[in-house]
């Protein structure tokens, strides 16, 4: 295959393999938690991270990772003891992020609030090697927590306040969430991009629990179809010549569509055929 | 002597800083079902909210099992039914993956589940009679199914101590006999109940005792309200009249009558 005799494509596949993997297993807790757009929230408080990286000189998907992780921890603190409701919070995240890095990217020489482009909306050939290792080591560790915890996950998104009485450590696995989440939005801001992340959280999530009838098979959907969409927006992108995150998107939101059709249809055939077998009786 | 399952003394109860419940006494011993009456907005959810550690204790004690509810750990000993959940919508989620929810109060963080906790889960499940359906999505249920499946959920962790938050509310005839049924053999099993709830109804059987709340306030604390020959039925009744044991009780609660048993222990 052509595609796969260029570096950049293979740490690009890679790429997207990785974060088609895990951005579902962290978005079908906060699709249950009913927090769809905090990744939305990390990835403009990671872009002030970005624009630190590159004013500093730094690499900026550990400056990334660093603004993500506290803002990930601050948005739960704030909206499990604060006086500020999670929305407000989340908003305060979205525009100070987004605020932050613009002005910061003005301040490096050079810097225009172009340069974050790549970052905010993804692009394949953008992916270093030093990423991979990153993005790998991450990916990692958002599995273990994602797979090893998830009975105490689902029961926590699923009902946190009979995760409190059954005494269970309920502020610590949510902030274990939104530090994953964090990860999984740094994962992701190569090939997808900081603003469009979300909804390869989402997406995939919300086309499984279309037909999946548990929380097991919404997960086990949810990977197929992350991963799937994820590799193959890449491999689109390069043909196609079109931004990678915006590709990925489409073709999620194709997915979530094409199933959501496909159940409608199949609701109303079995709709039509069980009133036309009580019309014969 | 063993100490009271749930003790309350002296007990100011709310949130933000702000009381529901005022100066309450309770007590909760092994083997009692135990009814908590009263009106809308009186304190009852309150009062099992303060219990399971989901209100704010301002002033006075809570005990469990003996131990100040703040060093309490052993939350497995309790079982909690809420009164609402929302299982339409949100991910889908079967009876078996939400009755092992219920399970995870008795594990290690991050033990995997064994065949005894897989037993366990089935044995709650076969409990509330919805073996049948425990790989249905639970959003399929009807409202009296899903409240079966909240019950199995807490006695997945085995508790000594179930607390329902309305169990009968917004349920089906059927459905309440069924519950009933439930906690009539959860008690003969030994298990000690405490449900807030606006009528007894099919639940009149089942109870040891009744505390009846009122604007904050323990207003009866006693034998079950009867009225005939021995049955229990709701309060309400049009021939009820307000029983108050402290004297000087705030207004009367839909008119209550409660015509045996010693009152205010």
């Amino acid at each position: 295959m052509d595609l796969l005799s260029y570096d950049f494509m293979q740490r690009a596949l890679i790429a997207s393999l990785l974060v088609g993997l895990t951005a579902p297993t962290v978005g079908v807790y906060l699709v249950q938690r009913r927090l769809a757009l905090i990744g939305d929230g990390l990835g403009h408080v990671a872009l002030a991270g970005v624009a630190i990286g590159v004013l500093t000189s730094q690499a900026p998907v550990l400056t990334a990772l660093a603004f993500a992780a506290v803002g990930a921890l601050a948005i739960e603190l704030i909206r499990a003891r604060g006086p500020t409701s999670g929305d407000v919070a989340l908003a305060i995240l979205f525009y100070g992020g987004i605020a932050g890095g613009v002005v910061i990217i003005s301040q490096a020489p050079g810097g225009t609030p172009g340069n974050l482009n790549a970052f905010l909306f993804g692009a394949i050939t953008t992916t270093t090697g030093s990423d991979i290792a990153v993005f790998a080591m991450l990916c990692g560790l958002v599995l273990v927590v994602t797979l090893g915890l998830s009975r105490y996950l689902f029961a926590v998104s699923n009902d946190e306040e009979f995760a409190v009485a059954s005494g269970l450590p309920v502020l610590r696995l949510n902030l274990l969430l939104v530090l994953v989440t964090a990860m999984t939005v740094v994962v992701s801001m190569r090939v997808i991009g900081l603003l469009l992340i979300s909804a390869l959280m989402i997406l995939p999530i919300a086309s499984a629990q279309l037909v999946a009838s548990s929380f097991r098979q919404t997960f086990a959907i949810g990977i197929g179809i992350g991963v799937t969409v994820s590799v193959s927006g890449v491999v689109v992108s390069f043909y196609a010549d079109t931004p990678s995150g915006g590709t990925i998107v489409l073709l999620a939101i194709g997915v979530f569509a094409v199933v959501a059709l496909a159940r409608a249809v199949l609701t109303a055939v079995l709709r039509r055929r069980g009133a036309s077998l009580t019309a014969g009786r | 002597m063993a100490p009271p399952l749930v003790h309350l003394r002296g007990a100011s109860v709310g949130y933000d800083q702000h009381p529901v419940l005022h100066e309450v006494d309770f007590r909760l011993d092994a083997g009692e079902a135990v009814a908590v009456m009263g009106p809308n907005g009186a304190g009852k959810s309150t009062l099992i909210r303060g219990i399971l550690g989901l209100a704010e204790v301002l002033a006075g004690s809570v005990e469990l099992f003996g131990v100040p509810r703040t060093r309490f750990r052993a939350w497995h000993r309790l079982g909690y039914v809420p009164q609402t959940h929302s299982m339409v919508s949100g991910i889908p989620s079967t009876v078996r993956e939400v009755v092992g929810s219920g399970r995870l109060s008795r594990k290690r963080i991050a033990r995997p589940f064994s065949t005894a906790d897989r037993r366990a889960v089935e044995a709650a499940i076969d409990t509330v009679r919805l073996s049948d359906l425990a790989r249905h999505p639970v959003a399929t249920l009807s409202g009296g199914q899903q409240r079966r499946v909240l019950i199995a959920r807490a006695l997945a962790g085995e508790p000594e101590v179930l607390v329902l938050d309305e169990p009968t509310a917004g349920v089906d005839a059927g459905s309440r006999t069924v519950l009933a049924e439930t906690l009539t053999r959860l008690v003969a099993g030994g298990t000690t109940i405490l449900f807030v709830t606006h009528e007894l109804n099919e639940m009149g059987p089942v109870i040891t005792r009744t505390v009846v709340i009122e604007h904050g306030r323990v207003s009866h604390d006693g034998a079950p309200i009867e009225v005939g020959h021995g049955s229990v039925t709701s309060l309400g009744g049009a021939d009820c009249e307000h029983l108050d044991p402290h004297g000087a009780g705030p207004e009367p609660y839909s008119g209550l009558r409660l015509s045996t048993g010693v009152e205010g222990r």
